[in-house]
């Protein structure tokens, strides 16, 4: 049992008599922090649940400048209604029914460009033909379904035939049609917009036909869609946390504290959201859980050490001075690890992650003030806690567990193999961990989004309309072009030449599934029914003057808005190559970005007709997530460092030593990395939604290590040998780390159940991140400090030594 | 033995600093020697030889062997030494500047010499290609012609003409170092043949059709020949079948005939108003004398003038260019389409799978 530290020998923290001025000062400390609570909680009641596309991207990264600038090129949000038949093909005047009501309906959608909805049965999607004299522009099926068969099989040929014009509407093998729609994100919420849409999908399903949808509206919009069954998680998380706490602290009256503090930084976190204007996204839900965890857990291991002061002291005042002078030091370089393992994720510029680690920081802030601060002056003012007896206070579990842990303690105090054994295997760990962590892919491995499982209906339905249809785009621009008729405007032959053979190179790529140029799809068709539709005339035209009398044609035969698709207004300075991809796999990306970049350098930097235009990439979805992969890879690594460092240096600070740094530096590689074997086990990629979890778990689980090396210095300074003083912290301290396990672990446990395959799959690593935190430091840092005797521990033991042989 | 560590530290013995350095050596030592992440596999260039989105514009069966060679869209060669079961793609780099990533004009013709060496391709901008060795190298020759030339004929294997927009008309006599160009009304002309070294047909917009007696030398105009109405549809194909029987078809399904070399012409109709690309005389065994007429919508129609068409469906793109011998048939198309006969029946499709 601790005696607490020789005069002159604790930290700054005793030095200043931190506790003994919180104390003093508990009125005007007590009641500032509640004000501020309650202002905060003002706020907090003010937080805006809503998710924005854009936020969950590096804003200041070119591709999401790109991607803003040429916002006219065609927004990110579309939404891809496929109509599959079970039976036979859409052929038949029933699927033909629903795709004509289906596209009506759309167009009535919230925030819907009505521009931009396309299928077979809209007026925007029409085929070319010449015949003598004229050229003769007609729709598929608009304004009225086929009247009989004759219609129908006429129907069928023409989709057959034209299948350049509408091979991205119905599928090769006519068993399924598309109605694609983009929204202006300002008109309409993610949730009104997403039951909206399932209504449809009900309204049209049958027995013979299948509806899938897709698009990032549709990915965010099941978070709401799922939001009760989370709500219902997080719910019965705070009563496991709650019942599991009582199992600790029951045999304490004022087992309820924590929850008091939990609750407070709670407050002070998401008032901070509501202060600063951020949206709360219910996907990211599991982590200000985890934040309220890890609170809670601090609150335990301060009320831990607070019982045995009681004990020991039999004095409140002594004892909240006493356990805040000891806790403060390691509960405040623990937390500080926590908030360096969410601060830097703010450094990358991705809005959403900005805001989380913000929010994140104050909120372990907050945790800091309320359970280092707040809590010995709230203990002050309730009445000794009454002391169950002795007996009743060591049956059941707790006794369970600790008589686990001082038979626990045993093994690092005995040389042999076993302990051997232990380090070595710690070692190899290490290693294995390091290896995984560098080789850890960024971003989406697979097609589809991690945030939901493969068997959920959204990645169900994304797999299906992959199937048929690329559901992903990426814009190439050609800018600074000069206007018509310079022979780089947009109309020149060099240019559209360009833009062609850009398409022909780049549909080599096999994740490429199909690239639009104005060159291919406007100018060059126009060119062939211009020469009464001879295919040898599929080709750019031979002079400018050509091109423009083409487009011009074209221009008048179209909607409002429909060439700003292509030509951005007013002067056609830029023009948009888009690159539809059946997914944003990040080896695709990078490989389509790679070879873009070749095509540049090969045939555009080194053709003397393009000397004034520039090549700008890469836009749209593909670009947003081709950037947030490109900032996440550098954000990793960066977090990563910071992270350690600022472990290391608080580790060496507190105490006074560069092996107790370097010590803990290894302990957290140990036990983190192995975060990273798990993810490459279960092939999961760090993305904009992972990243913070894994992020804050690096620094979540050193504490256990602090507070048990702590601990043993502190018995070691207290008069116990080393190895007694490791039995007593592994006995007390381990007991403690795990109650605090426990209550995590509890908490987390549920989130394994939720329909969210991210916050699942986090849970599942949280704990397995809390296991191997708890073993490195409950087990393998006792081991190594048994074995190795570092000088920072064993210093004091000399002293002790020392001063018995003065004594002498 | 004591160590000074900055100062911090000072009674830190060296034997307990080592086993956190050896470890963090060790750990920076994993990390350099795993390198940073895997890199990212070469990109190699697609492995589809015949690719769905390139459009193909011209066929030839090289004289006296089955090698068949299409071309088409930014300097495509395809080449099949099996009578078009299988096929290669062939680079056409030989004195281009700039030839990097398909910098390369569209080739629309292909026509090889009576004696299977001389051949000749021409496209976009006047381009023309030229092999003396079968085909396996080709090399640019140049004319004064910069306008599309969409068709070509090697009539024998120093005479060669070639046609094309803005009333184009090229001829050479000396395998093609020196070109004679001339052009007629800014007409845009689709197609030329011979049925022997000197009597030979080109057929353009306005159903103008032009005759040549001398190889190609000159040309006089049998119908048409002037800019009219955009409604009289062009004749695309000709397809002499002697000096006296030629068929030439176009537009919309406009066809018509002459049994006295172009004298008087008889206008017919063929089963649809589908247009026609391609032409050529059947020589393939089952279909001796008749022709095959190809075009819109994937369309073969066969037969002989004055009888009934068959008309046969085997795709739906648009059929370019189609050629025979006396066992094989090849049609091409836009999409990559290729398309081989044994007998004229039976139209296979040549594909291949992403």
């Amino acid at each position: 049992m601790s005696h607490g530290s020789a005069p002159g020998e604790g930290s700054i923290v005793r030095y200043f008599r931190f506790g003994e001025n919180i104390l003093r000062f508990r009125w005007y400390i007590g009641g500032f922090l509640l004000l501020f609570t309650i202002w905060m909680g003002y706020a907090a009641a003010h937080v805006q649940i809503a998710t924005r596309f854009v936020d969950f991207f590096p804003r200041t990264h070119p591709n999401v400048e790109l991607t803003n600038k040429f916002a006219s090129f065609g927004g990110a949000d579309t939404v891809t209604f496929m109509v599959q038949v079970k039976n036979g093909d859409i052929f038949n005047l029933p699927t033909l029914k629903i795709i004509q009501d289906l596209t009506r309906d759309v167009n009535r959608l919230p925030g819907v460009n009505h521009n931009e909805v396309f299928s077979l049965a809209s007026y925007r999607v029409t085929y070319a033909k010449a015949v003598p004299g004229a050229l003769v522009a007609r729709t598929f099926m608009y304004p009225n379904l086929p009247a009989n068969q004759a219609e129908i099989d006429l129907l069928r040929r023409n989709v057959t035939i034209y299948r350049d014009r509408i091979g991205s509407l119905v599928s090769t093998d006519n068993k399924a049609a598309v109605v694609r729609a983009s929204f202006n994100e300002e008109g309409f919420n993610y949730r009104d917009l997403f039951f909206a849409i399932r209504g449809l999908v009900k309204t049209y399903e049958d027995p013979n036909h299948q509806i899938f949808v897709a698009g990032e509206p549709i990915v965010r919009g099941y978070g709401y869609y799922y939001e009760p069954a989370v709500v219902t998680i997080l719910v019965a998380s705070v009563i496991a946390m709650i019942v599991i706490l009582y199992i600790f602290l029951a045999q304490r009256s004022r087992w309820w504290a924590p929850i008091v503090t939990g609750t407070f930084s709670a407050i002070w976190g998401l008032g901070f959201v509501g202060v600063m204007g951020y949206d709360f996204d219910p996907v990211m839900l599991v982590i200000p859980f985890i934040l309220t965890a890890r609170d809670v857990s601090h609150g335990i291991q301060w009320q831990g050490r607070y019982y045995d002061e009681i004990d020991r002291l039999r004095d409140k005042y002594a004892a909240c001075i006493a356990t805040t002078d000891q806790m403060l030091p390691p509960g405040f370089l623990s937390i500080i690890a926590d908030i360096a393992g969410i601060i830097f994720i703010a450094l990358g510029g991705i809005p959403v992650l900005e805001h989380i680690g913000l929010a994140g920081a104050v909120w372990l802030a907050g945790s800091l003030t309320m359970v280092f601060v707040f809590q010995p002056i709230l203990m002050s003012f309730l009445p000794l806690p009454q002391i169950r007896s002795e007996a009743k206070r060591v049956t059941g579990m707790y006794r369970y567990v600790e008589g686990l842990f001082a038979k626990l303690a045993e093994i690092p105090v005995r040389p042999g193999r076993l302990r051997a054994g232990i380090l070595i295997v710690a070692l190899i760990v290490l290693i294995w961990g390091v290896a995984s962590g560098l080789r850890e892919p960024v971003g989406y491995v697979y097609p589809g989004t991690p945030l939901y499982r493969p068997t959920a209906k959204v990645n169900q339905d994304l797999l299906a309309i992959n199937h048929y249809f690329p559901t992903d785009e990426g814009w190439v621009i050609i800018s600074h072009m000069p206007p018509y008729p310079d022979p780089e405007s947009a109309l020149a032959p060099a240019i559209l030449r360009m833009s062609d053979d850009m398409r022909n190179y780049l549909l080599q790529d096999p994740n490429v599934d199909s690239v639009v140029t104005f060159a291919t799809r406007i100018i060059m068709p126009s060119n062939q029914q211009l020469h009464y539709g001879h295919p040898k005339f599929l080709a750019v035209p031979d002079d400018i003057q050509l091109a423009g009398n083409l487009q011009y044609l074209y221009s008048t035969a179209t909607a409002p808005g429909e060439m700003e698709q292509y030509l951005a207004p007013p002067a056609a300075q830029d023009t948009c190559i888009r690159i539809l991809m059946p997914g944003h796999t990040t080896l695709a990306l990078e490989m389509l970005t790679q070879r873009i970049k070749e095509f540049v350098k090969e045939r555009v930097a080194s053709d003397p007709n393009l000397k004034k235009i520039q090549v700008l990439y890469l836009g749209s979805t593909a670009g947003l997530y081709a950037a947030a992969d490109d900032v996440l890879k550098r954000l990793d690594f960066l977090n990563i460092t910071f992270v350690l460092a600022a472990v290391c240096i608080f580790s060496m600070i507190s105490f006074r030593s560069i092996v107790a740094g370097l010590l803990f530096l290894l302990a957290c590689v140990l036990a983190n990395f192995g975060a990273f074997i798990y993810l490459r086990l279960r092939d999961i990629g760090l993305t904009i939604d992972t990243i913070p979890v894994i992020s804050l778990g690096i620094g979540l689980g050193i504490d256990y290590g602090i507070y048990t090396v702590a601990r043993i210095r502190d018995e070691v300074i207290g008069g116990s040998s080393l190895a007694e003083s490791i039995r007593i912290a592994i006995t007390k301290t381990g007991t403690s780390v795990f109650s605090t396990f426990a209550v995590m672990v509890g908490g987390i446990a549920l989130w394994a159940f939720s329909p969210l395959l991210f916050h699942s799959e986090m849970s599942v690593l949280l704990m397995f991140l809390m296991g191997t935190n708890m073993i490195a430091g409950v087990l393998i840092l006792p081991c190594y400090i048994a074995w190795a005797r570092p000088k920072f521990v064993v210093k004091h033991e000399q002293v002790q030594e020392q001063a018995a042989a003065g004594g002498n | 033995m004591r160590l000074n560590i900055i100062g911090l530290d000072k009674t830190v013995r060296r034997k307990h600093l080592s086993y956190p350095l050896v470890l963090s050596i060790l750990g920076f030592a994993v990390i350099l020697m795993v390198g940073c992440e895997p890199p990212l596999p070469p990109i190699k260039p697609s492995n589809l030889v015949i690719r769905p989105w390139e459009e193909l514009f011209g066929v030839a069966i090289k004289p006296g062997s089955s090698d068949c060679y299409v071309v088409g869209t930014a300097g495509l060669l395809l080449v099949s030494n099996d009578g078009g079961k299988t096929w290669t793609r062939r680079r056409l780099d030989e004195g281009r500047p700039g030839n990097h990533l398909h910098q390369d004009l569209d080739l629309y013709a292909i026509s090889f010499g009576p004696g299977g060496k001389e051949g000749w391709i021409v496209g976009e901008q006047g381009l023309i290609l030229h092999t003396s060795d079968g085909g396996d190298t080709w090399q640019v020759q140049h004319s004064k012609a910069t306008t599309q030339l969409l068709s070509v004929a090697a009539v024998t294997d120093k005479e060669v003409s070639a046609v094309g927009d803005h009333g184009t008309l090229i001829w050479s006599n000396d395998g093609g170092q020196s070109w004679e160009v001339t052009t007629l009304n800014n007409l845009t002309f689709y197609s030329v043949a011979f049925t022997d070294p000197n009597n030979g047909w080109v057929v353009g917009e306005f159903q103008t059709i032009l005759h040549s007696g001398d190889g190609g030398k000159t040309w006089q105009v049998q119908r048409g020949g002037k800019v009219a109405d955009f409604t009289v549809p062009p004749y695309f194909v000709v397809v002499p079948q002697s000096d006296n029987n030629v068929i030439v078809a176009g537009q919309s399904g406009v066809y018509a005939t002459t049994k006295d070399g172009g004298k008087t012409w008889q206008d017919g109709k063929l089963p649809s108003e589908r247009s026609i690309y391609g032409a050529t005389t059947a020589n393939a065994a089952s279909t001796a004398g008749s022709v095959w007429l190809a075009g819109a919508e994937g369309t073969i129609f066969e037969g002989v003038p004055g009888a009934e068409w068959q008309t046969k469906d085997p795709t739906f793109q648009d059929l370019t260019a189609v050629t025979s011998t006396q066992h094989l048939g090849i049609a091409v198309g836009l999409g990559g389409t290729i398309m081989r006969t044994a007998n004229g029946e039976n139209w296979q499709l040549i594909t291949e799978s992403k």
